[in-house]
């Protein structure tokens, strides 16, 4: 009876929404923490890395909740897909065993990359109207 | 077991939002893990291929999502 009112004072889609998302996120973090961990006895400053990140992004979350609502979501949305899409293919990349020309610095070329192709297919998603 | 299964999907759901983009990259990924164990003196642009390829793969899924949904 109390849980449901708890949940029922709340935006429910709210709560399933950003409950979806973290636990997704948490798992990316098991993961990388277990492969880093598990190459030498590294899991416990692994493990902290983690920590430490968590209660960062956590105090960022309080500080800027304000100014990042009023970014547009979509925006919001397209910006973290390409970051994603670049350094995902970048660490993808590196884990087949693939040398990057300019090492860590190709991530910048691939976010150039990611963001040119996805501007031009909005463009060409979007039709001749709203040209 | 019914709601199992349903929470299995939305599982799922969360890494996988297209099945058919999901399999063109990880076919991309297996054929260039191949070429790079396979022809390690190429090592220098297999990695740019891999960029260009992964791009390939998402230009066509999104102008091929865009037509079908005209």
């Amino acid at each position: 009876m109390g849980v449901r009112r708890l949940v029922a004072g709340w935006d429910q889609v709210a709560v399933a929404t950003a409950f979806k998302i973290v636990m997704l996120e948490g798992i990316e973090v098991v993961f990388i923490v277990i492969a880093i961990g598990a190459a030498g006895g590294l899991l416990l400053p692994a493990g902290l890395g983690a920590g430490a990140a968590l209660l960062l992004v956590v105090a960022l979350g309080l500080v800027l909740h304000r100014p990042v609502a009023r970014i547009p979501e979509n925006q919001l949305k397209f910006a973290v897909g390409v970051l994603l899409a670049a350094f995902g293919t970048f660490w993808v990349g590196e884990g087949i065993g693939l040398a990057w020309p300019g090492g860590d610095w190709s991530i910048l070329a691939l976010i150039a990359g990611f963001l040119l192709v996805a501007l031009l297919l909005i463009r060409r998603a979007a039709g001749p109207a709203a040209a | 077991m019914a709601a199992l299964s349903t929470a299995l999907r939305r599982l799922v759901g969360l890494f996988v939002d297209d099945g058919s983009l999901a399999l063109a990259i990880a076919a991309w990924l297996c054929l260039v893990a191949l070429a790079a164990a396979l022809w390690p003196a190429a090592g220098g642009w297999l990695a740019p291929l891999l960029a260009v390829g992964l791009l390939a793969i998402l230009a066509e899924n999104v102008l091929r999502t865009g037509r079908a949904k005209r």
